[in-house]
């Protein structure tokens, strides 16, 4: 990207005048700054939004006004963050989360090694793994409430359950994905398996693991909260849902957006983590352009 | 081999008359491969005989089996049929006494420089023998020039530097043999032949057997103390040439009279052998 253009400038000596190379312009969205493109947007969006329940195309029964939502998401985080039962909610929503993406990244990675790893994993457990991976697992909500009951559980079996599966594919991946190069150069030193494994191929795997973490956090807040629509007891799921049922859909688009917000700042803390582990490099939101 | 490494911690290179090398001995070495059911002949049979501190080039084309015949010696692949010895053992698995270096550096991305040439000292004698080796690593990287660059990370260094740490690496247990797979084959031709000068003065210094495959002739001219020709399908030796230039060399030697000879008989024992194939495909 540098490089491309030369710096030549203006009163260079020496040098018969030539007319000024012209230089191309770059277009408008790659001159503005990302921030300032951003809050365009979403004014953009915002303004939609409000000319089109302002005009009466849609009651605010089915789409609350920005306005509305915008009350509705203060006073949600005024409760919040004064610790009323919107906080209550959020931290036992944010306990299942976490409990479920510990869970997650340690029965991932752990299933990634075997399956990566040992001849019976590849051949007994990836099958089995990849039906329960199609299968449809937040069909499986009714049948944790009914093994593990009404509290946290449930739902922290369900973030895990949803959670593990992009750690375990992407820590295989990233074992099976070590330079053929790296590998003899083991060999030629007469490197065990096991100093191969953990010398080589896991520091190898690490980016792809941390690739798979990053979605397991996103993940692991869906799972938890439809456990929670579905199982009920507490939680930010059962406000949206009560929300959801008394008709206060400013209220409901409040919850998501300090859901979206909470999963996207897990994210953050996973991709912080990642640049002090796998710091000689780092990957970007998918495994596949790292 | 432990115990060479402890008696060697006396600072600077050892003194040059040493003669450290093992005899190579390669003796009808065959090797097919077998790619979705069908065979391919790759090499052989091969028989060669390298003495103790000998350096000699492998010279072919690509796909000659020069390759192949290195990963035999080096223990990396198995001979289909044949034996090969290092010094007096048979090669069975990677032989204990041999250092390799490859056309890429691959240093590991995640060590320090220090790290990775210690690696071969930690996979055989663990972490603490590693830490033991840093005063011979110091030494190693002072010798190819990389004092002070100790501590950095692998993409911090230039192609050529990354190289001389790789020859580091490859040095730090002392082997007897050097295996050399077109180390230098990636790197951009002036820093290439810098690096030429730097290995045949290390291995003169060290006085270590070696065996460099290459595709370039003047290359295996200007090292070489013999240069082994190669041809294709399947890989055969097609003669070999004793280069009788005094060492240490200088690359003004190659716009010398007898190089360039030596050079016209490689190229034309490397036609010879082009010619053999290739009338060999026709009636195949």
């Amino acid at each position: 990207m540098a490089a491309t253009t030369t710096p030549t400038p203006a009163g260079t000596t020496g040098e018969p005048p030539r007319p000024p190379r012209k230089e191309t312009p770059k277009p408008l969205l790659e001159r503005v700054p990302v921030p300032i493109l951003m809050t365009a947007a979403l004014a953009l969006v915002i303004g939609v939004w409000q000319t089109v329940v302002s005009l009466g195309w849609v009651t605010e029964y089915v789409m609350p006004s920005p306005a509305a939502t915008g009350i509705a998401l203060w006073d949600v985080t005024l409760d919040l963050v004064t610790g009323g039962p919107v906080w209550d909610n959020f931290v036992i929503s944010a306990l299942q989360v976490l409990y479920g993406l510990i869970i997650a990244a340690v029965a991932g990675v752990v299933l990634g090694v075997l399956i990566a790893e040992t001849t019976l994993g590849r051949r007994v457990l990836q099958p089995m793994m990849v039906a329960l991976y199609a299968a449809p697992k937040v069909a499986l909500a009714p049948l944790f409430v009914a093994w593990f009951g009404f509290d946290m559980t449930p739902k922290v079996v369900m973030a895990a359950v949803i959670a593990f599966f992009p750690v375990m594919v992407d820590t295989a991946a990233g074992l099976a994905s070590v330079d053929e190069n790296e590998d003899k150069l083991f060999k030629s030193m007469r490197a065990s398996r096991w100093q191969r494994f953990y010398k080589l191929k896991l520091m190898n795997a690490l980016p792809f693991v941390f690739a798979g973490l990053k979605s397991a956090a996103v993940l692991a807040v869906i799972g938890a909260i439809v456990a929670e629509f579905l199982g009920g007891g507490e939680g930010l799921g059962v406000m949206v849902q009560m929300a959801s049922v008394g008709f206060a859909l400013d209220r409901l688009f409040a919850f998501v957006v300090l859901l979206s917000a909470f999963a996207y700042l897990l994210y953050l803390a996973v991709d912080i983590v990642e640049r002090r582990v796998v710091f000689w490099r780092s990957t970007g939101f998918l495994p596949s352009d790292s | 081999m432990l115990k060479q490494t402890t008696d060697h911690t006396a600072p600077g290179p050892p003194a040059p008359s040493e003669n450290r090398g093992a005899a190579v001995t390669v003796e009808d070495a065959v090797r097919t491969f077998t790619r979705a059911g069908e065979t391919v002949h790759a090499l052989g049979p091969v028989s060669l005989d390298v003495r103790p501190g000998e350096f000699v080039a492998l010279l072919g084309p690509s796909g000659c089996g020069k390759s192949t015949l290195l990963n035999l010696v080096g223990g990396l692949l198995p001979p289909t049929s044949g034996s090969i010895r290092v010094g007096e053992e048979e090669v069975d698995g990677v032989p204990e006494r041999v250092g390799m270096m490859f056309q890429q550096a691959v240093l590991l991305a995640w060590r320090t420089v220090q790290q990775n040439v210690l690696l071969p000292v930690e996979v055989s004698e663990g972490r603490r023998g590693a830490r033991k080796a840093a005063d011979r690593a110091a030494e190693l990287l002072e010798l190819v020039g990389l004092t002070g660059f100790a501590d950095k990370m692998p993409n911090e260094l230039s192609g050529g530097m990354q190289q001389r740490a790789a020859i580091c690496r490859m040095l730090i247990q002392e082997p007897d043999v050097l295996l050399l797979d077109e180390p230098f084959g990636a790197l951009d031709e002036f820093t290439r032949e810098h690096m030429n000068v730097e290995l045949a003065r290390i291995c003169s210094i060290t006085g270590r057997t070696a065996l460099f495959v290459t595709h370039s002739i003047s290359e295996a001219v200007f090292l070489a103390d013999r240069v082994v020709v190669m041809s294709a399908r399947p890989g055969r030796i097609a003669g070999t040439l004793d280069i009788d230039l005094p060492k240490p060399r200088d690359p003004e030697i190659m716009t010398s009279a007898t190089f360039q000879d030596h050079v016209r008989d490689a190229r034309d024992l490397l036609r010879t052998g082009y010619e053999a194939a290739a009338t060999a495909d026709k009636e195949a």
